[in-house]
């Protein structure tokens, strides 16, 4: 570059660059809307369903947002959705629960905290700190429009289910990534009856190690004498932590 | 900290700061096809690293990352079923 800035961390790793794509927390989504585990696992489509809640936040306009999950402790938190609305409005759709059942189901349900970043607006918010424009005269980083990006561990997300990962120890672990990874796998518990399970990424955490997994999404009875489809989709689920205690 | 860049929120707690942050800047979200893409960045020649997520929730089977044109280069594979979007990083 023949100029602008740029800034790395102790390791030569690029942290800040005046030609990047900044991005800032633009704040916490509110909860909206609960939805709790129901229905029974042995019954015939759509037989037992997982939880979820709704969340909303307004950033005023569609631009792309990326969302940070909180990760409390034990608990597996997955995005299962994220829709512009209209009116400037998201809606988020989550789960957040533990205690699952002998079929896989959470069956304790709550809120979490849920946070959107996204690129600056064009104007500048304030007549002091740092601002950053990129060699076109894009803003590409203010720091008074909100709390810049600060990755603190990067999680591949590789491996199979069930794949651990450390992260650096934070007073309230959030972690950005979407977690697409899904399956469907049917068990055969006897003649002419099947199971059909469905099951959505998440991520867990214990301490400082965080886990890619899956929960129960939903399950139920198929009859007759062939097998229904099942459908592998264990992908990658990368992601960055971050300090959610940073956060709005 | 002996050298780097901090900022503080109104309470004076450091919220950003070069020194422990992870590498990585954005450098844009783009869209993998179904049969896969890869991106090229130039104006990052000299950087070694790349990392990216998903930015839609769609998965993608395959990812590497290599210099070889002397830049960064991102490689992903199409999953063969829906177009997918990834946020990259460069460090």
């Amino acid at each position: 570059m023949a100029y602008g800035l740029q800034i790395e961390n102790p390791s030569g790793q690029l942290v800040i660059s005046s030609e990047a794509l900044g991005l800032f927390c633009y704040g916490k989504f509110s909860a909206y809307s609960s939805v709790g585990v129901s229905g029974t696992a042995t019954s015939s489509a759509p037989g037992r369903q997982a939880g979820y809640q709704t969340y909303r936040l307004t950033t005023g306009n569609s631009d792309p947002i990326i969302i940070a999950m909180d990760l409390p402790s034990g608990v597996k938190v997955g995005i299962r959705s994220v829709t512009y609305i209209g009116s400037g409005v998201w809606e988020l759709e989550a789960h957040s629960g533990d205690t699952a059942d002998s079929d896989g189901f959470d069956t304790n349900e709550f809120y979490t905290d849920f946070w959107a970043y996204k690129s600056y607006s064009s104007s500048l918010s304030g007549s002091y700190g740092l601002a950053l424009y990129d060699s076109s005269g894009t803003l590409t980083f203010d720091s008074n429009q909100g709390v810049p990006l600060m990755a603190r561990d990067y999680v591949a997300g590789t491996g199979g289910l069930g794949s651990n990962f450390t992260i650096s120890s934070l007073t309230k672990p959030a972690i950005i990534g979407y977690t697409p990874t899904n399956d469907t796998f049917v068990q055969h518990p006897g003649a002419n009856t099947w199971n059909v399970i469905r099951r959505r990424g998440c991520w867990v955490r214990s301490g400082t190690t965080v886990t890619k997994t899956t929960y129960t999404d939903q399950q139920y009875r198929v009859f007759g004498p062939d097998a229904p489809d099942s459908e592998d989709g264990i992908f990658d689920q990368p992601g960055f932590t971050v300090e959610g205690a940073h956060l709005p | 900290m002996a050298y780097g860049l901090q900022l503080m929120n109104a309470s004076g707690t450091v919220v950003f700061d070069t020194n422990t942050a992870t590498g990585g800047v954005c450098v844009g979200r783009y869209s993998v096809a179904t049969t896969g893409s890869s991106f090229t960045f130039p104006a990052y020649a000299g950087r070694t690293n790349g990392r990216f997520i998903y930015a839609n929730g769609v998965p993608g089977p395959a990812y590497s990352f290599d210099t070889t044109l002397g830049y960064p280069r991102f490689n992903f594979d199409g999953n063969g079923f829906a177009a997918y979007d990834v946020l990259l990083f460069i460090f």
